[in-house]
């Protein structure tokens, strides 16, 4: 049984991969995110395939798909909804924003205002929207797959430390290699391919996947591993701030998709340090230039 | 994007892991020019103070090594291979085999070290260079101390202590240079937590008497004092030099006014005309009974090592300290020279007159030898006896004889060679210092049939009030005499204070200040101004510098002995101290290692044992398992690395895996669950698993 979930992960992400060229590692990272019920923050310059990568996903799960284009305009009504009155039922509704839907993408998230980000940010951790002092609950399965320009571009707003944290993972892209960069030159638009994309997962099948991962086992050992990494990351006066409990869960829930991914129905302290390097937004270093995923894997022992 | 492969990266860093890349040289790590310079700083500092003793070609070679060390920092291309060692090596012993011969003994011992520290600044390649080069520079500290142990060079060690263990602390971080006030802050505590310890072991642990520091060879050298006989000149290279012979400390009573401070060493009996001395290898006379009159001072002597067998004391030294004698002329013998300093507790009291004229004192104080007594000489020994009525009457005259001729006190005087050097000094030159004035007037007194003899010593002695000591420096050195009267017993007279008696006053004091009657003062009050700060400051120099003595540098077996009878522990037997010290060691050993070691002595589970015993197996045949490194990485490396035994090595890593990752549970949890039979058979795979590497 689990075998022909993993088998059909494994035909997601290689269908994944004919549209995204030379992005396997960031393919499997977001299936992971998505898998383990987390959202996945895009940091990378403009132009190099982070909305293709949201879309693909999106298709390929069979989730219904958003797009959310962030400007400093924006206002936080744009993305949760409004309640409206309406004449011929003499009554207020509400009217949905471009939040209610399975797969938000959010993108160039840092172009918005924080009031903005926050809106969307609630939406994130609490799985509802606040409107008019009306709670509405978002539709399940929910995703958040954001992207931002780097920090020191023009135009942008930092994001609090507050607000990374709610994101499982953070991957950047990267230009692609020469060989995929040559495919690309050749066949300039990934759309027409995406059209003709099949689902391969719907919803329902998803919950179960995601249930599925969420019962490979992590070890004592494993876990004395995980605890040494984070309290590592709160005692090494490196650290500015160290990974928070909630960081903690997610790279333990990341962890366990990863090995699900890897057909293995156990954790591994590898898995956990295949993850760490995409978990750097849960840290801040006292000394910017510092790495402090490499402090991590080289200083925190393996018991 | 990172690629994922990526995230081995790491492991180029992790030495454990990197068996066969060479090890990056440690200036081209993070904070690796930083460590480096600093340790090689250190080092040097370390080493600076033996610029004082040792020949400075050594020095030079010291720091023209670190130097080339410190360029080739720089300049990356310049050669640091063996043979640049080898030749360096090769010059640098040579140079010290050449000034100090083989390294035995302390100075040429320490020429050795620091030219060997000199060129391990060359080897530091790695990290753990940089900590040998840190315990090196401990040992380096420890060798100032063969040189000197005052306070005031103690402190700027225990910096450079402090220095070193910051550096220690420093290398503790993967990246060092963010983190200097957090070490420093650690280094206190380090030391404060060290206090406690330090100050039990030092003044509880048994000691044993002796130096632990004496070097063979080197013990006498620097030792200065009196000799063994007066030739005439003889003291006046002493009178120059301002080295403390010894101090007398009054504990809390006065001290004796400066009339009374004659500090006598021995008394030389025996004279050929030119020289005095002790005879021979002294003369021994028994200790005569007397009845004690009064107990006029209790004081404690530090005393400097000299290298004589004799110890100083005032007059008249009621009984020996331990280890000496007195003898019947009132010098106090040591069992053997003092190599090193020694303390001694003595009384100072008078004695009723009824003194007895041993028969050997007769004889021997009256004897002159073959001292040649000129016609004049004996005149003028004439006028002294003619019609006198006491043999004191006769020295008042000879006294006044110096006091009203034209006698001057020099420490320069003109050479005496003719065969009479009495007569010449008394009619020619009539320049001289105490020597002169001491052996002239004991000849004529003798010539004159008083038995007379000559004693050596210090008078004065700078006086400190803060500490209540007396400082006595060989400029202090001074010969007088004795002469017997009748009645009386052995009385002295001072022939140089009837010359110049500005040299006994000017001795006396710190500042030489003297009061209307010659009244000598002691106390500070009336100085003013700057004066008053120096002279205040030098005291309180002293006086530390004489607790210091006291509580560190002396704090011998007497002193603990002292110290545990105020504590009520006094009558304890040796033996039991060292027990009592040895079981609160081991007590204290004890305590502190439950208090470090107590979540790790919780005993392992099977699991965990397992899986360390692989690592350990690993390990001997070759191949560490990184710090960080995961299990499954460890067995794609070990099977890539012993492909013979591929199948073994995956069978046990796979069972290892399965126990440690794939059990819910900690691994205590699992350790009881597992099937014992199992494990024991995991255990023997392990075992059995030998490879050549």
């Amino acid at each position: 049984m689990k075998n022909t979930y993993q088998h059909k992960l494994e035909i997601l992400i290689d269908q994944a991969n004919q549209i995204i060229l030379g992005k396997p590692d960031a393919i499997k990272l977001a299936v992971a995110t998505l898998l383990a019920n987390g959202h996945l923050l895009i940091t990378d310059k403009p132009g190099v395939g982070k909305t293709t990568l949201a879309n693909v996903i999106a298709q390929l799960f069979g989730l219904n798909f958003k797009r959310i284009q962030f400007t400093s305009d924006l206002l936080p009504a744009d993305i949760t909804g409004v309640t409206i009155f309406d004449q011929e039922q003499h009554q207020f509704s509400f009217h949905q924003g471009p939040l209610f839907t399975q797969l938000v993408l959010a993108d160039e998230i840092n172009r918005a205002t924080p009031k903005c980000q926050s809106a969307l940010l609630e939406g994130m951790e609490e799985r509802q929207v606040t409107v008019d002092r009306q709670s509405h609950k978002l539709p399940s399965p929910f995703f958040v797959i954001a992207t931002r320009n780097p920090d020191e571009q023009s135009g942008t707003f930092m994001l609090p430390d507050s607000q990374l944290d709610r994101f499982m993972l953070g991957i950047s892209l990267g230009y692609p290699d020469r060989a995929a960069e040559r495919e690309m030159l050749l066949n300039p638009d990934p759309r027409n391919k995406l059209e003709s994309l099949d689902p391969i997962l719907d919803p329902d099948l998803l919950v179960q996947l995601q249930g599925a991962a969420s019962e490979v086992t992590t070890s004592g050992p494993l876990l004395d591993y995980l605890q040494n990494l984070l309290a590592f990351s709160r005692q090494d006066p490196a650290f500015q701030s160290g990974y928070s409990p909630r960081a903690g869960m997610s790279l333990l829930a990341v962890a366990r998709a990863w090995a699900f991914l890897e057909r293995r129905d156990h954790v591994l302290p590898e898995d956990i340090q295949t993850i760490l390097p995409y978990t750097r937004h849960h840290l801040s270093a006292k000394d910017q230039g510092t790495d402090l995923s490499q402090l991590l894997l080289t200083h925190v022992a393996v018991p | 994007m990172r690629s994922l492969t990526s995230r081995f990266s790491w492991r180029k860093n992790n030495k454990l892991n990197n068996h066969d890349e060479k090890p990056k040289l440690i200036e081209s790590t993070p904070g690796g020019l930083r460590l480096l310079l600093i340790s090689i700083g250190l080092l040097t500092l370390t080493a600076l103070p033996h610029f004082g003793h040792l020949r400075i070609e050594i020095m030079i070679v010291f720091l023209a090594l670190v130097g080339y060390r410190c360029l080739a920092a720089k300049y990356r291309n310049l050669p640091r291979n063996r043979w640049v060692i080898y030749l360096s090596a090769t010059i640098g012993f040579s140079i010290s085999a050449w000034f100090y011969g083989p390294p035995f003994g302390r100075d040429p011992g320490v020429a050795f070290l620091v030219v060997l520290l000199g060129l391990k600044s060359l080897e530091i390649t790695s990290r753990r260079d940089v900590s040998i080069v840190i315990m090196l520079g401990f040992f380096t500290i420890m060798t100032q101390f063969l040189y000197a142990d005052g306070v005031s060079w103690t402190i700027p060690m225990i910096i450079l202590v402090g220095g070193l263990m910051w550096l220690l602390a420093q290398m503790e971080h993967a990246e060092p240079q963010t983190f200097m006030l957090g070490d420093i802050k650690l280094v206190g505590k380090m030391f404060l937590q060290a206090l406690p310890v330090v100050v039990i072991l030092f003044y509880l642990f048994p000691r044993l008497s002796g130096s632990l520091f004496l070097f063979q060879g080197d013990g006498n050298s620097g030792v200065t004092g009196l000799g063994d006989s007066l030739k005439m000149g003889s003291i006046s290279s002493l009178v120059e030099s301002e080295e403390v012979a010894f101090v007398a400390s009054f504990f809390d009573q006065e001290p004796p006014p400066p009339s009374e401070r004659y500090w006598r060493g021995t008394n030389f009996w025996v004279t050929d005309g030119r020289e005095w001395s002790r005879g021979g290898h002294g003369v021994h006379l028994i200790s005569k009974e007397r009845t004690i009159v009064e107990k006029k001072y209790t004081y404690e002597i530090e005393l400097q090592p000299n290298n004589q067998n004799w110890l100083f004391a005032l007059d008249h030294p009621g009984q020996a300290p331990k280890n000496a004698w007195l003898q019947g002329d009132h010098h106090i013998i040591n069992k053997e020279p003092v190599k090193s300093e020694i303390r001694y507790e003595l009384d100072a009291v008078s004695f009723d007159d009824s003194e007895q004229l041993l028969a050997a004192e007769e004889r021997l104080g009256l004897d002159l030898g073959k001292t040649e007594i000129t016609p004049r000489l004996q005149k003028l020994v004439d006028s002294f006896t003619d019609q006198a009525p006491s043999s004191i009457a006769i020295a008042n005259r000879a006294l006044q004889y110096f006091n009203q001729n034209e006698f001057v006190y020099s420490l320069s005087p003109p050479l005496l060679d003719s065969n009479a050097p009495v007569d010449e000094f008394m009619f020619e030159s009539q320049t001289g210092f105490c020597g002169h004035y001491a052996s002239s007037f004991a000849t004529m007194m003798r010539q004159a049939d008083i038995p007379a003899r000559i004693v050596v010593g210090y008078l004065g002695g700078d006086y400190n009030p803060r500490s209540n000591q007396i400082v006595v420096r060989q400029s202090h050195a001074h010969a007088w005499t004795e002469i017997w009267q009748e009645g009386q017993g052995w009385i002295r007279v001072d022939p140089t204070a009837a010359v110049a008696p500005e040299r006994i006053e000017s001795s006396i004091d710190l500042n030489g200040s003297t009061g209307n009657n010659g009244q000598v003062l002691f106390s500070s009050l009336n100085l003013t101004g700057f004066k008053k700060f120096i002279t205040e400051a030098i005291w309180i120099k002293d006086s530390i510098k004489a607790k210091w003595n006291r509580w560190f540098i002396n704090f011998d077996r007497d002193r603990q002995q002292e110290l545990l009878r105020s504590l009520g522990l006094g009558n304890l037997d040796f033996r039991y101290i060292t027990i009592f010290a040895f079981l609160l060691a081991l007590t204290i050993i004890t305590m502190v290692s439950l208090l470090i070691f107590r979540r790790e002595k919780k005993p392992l589970d099977a699991t965990t044992q397992l899986s360390l015993l692989f690592d350990k197996k690993m390990m001997s045949m070759g191949l560490a398992r990184g710090k960080s490194e995961g299990p499954r990485d460890f067995q794609l490396r070990a099977v890539k690395a012993f492909p013979s035994q591929k199948s073994e090595l995956k069978d046990i890593s796979n069972q290892l895996i399965r126990l440690r990752y794939r059990m819910q549970g900690s691994s205590e949890e699992v350790s009881h669950r597992a099937d014992t039979n199992q494990l024991v058979q995991l255990k023997k795979a392990i075992k059995s698993l030998n490879i050549k590497p």
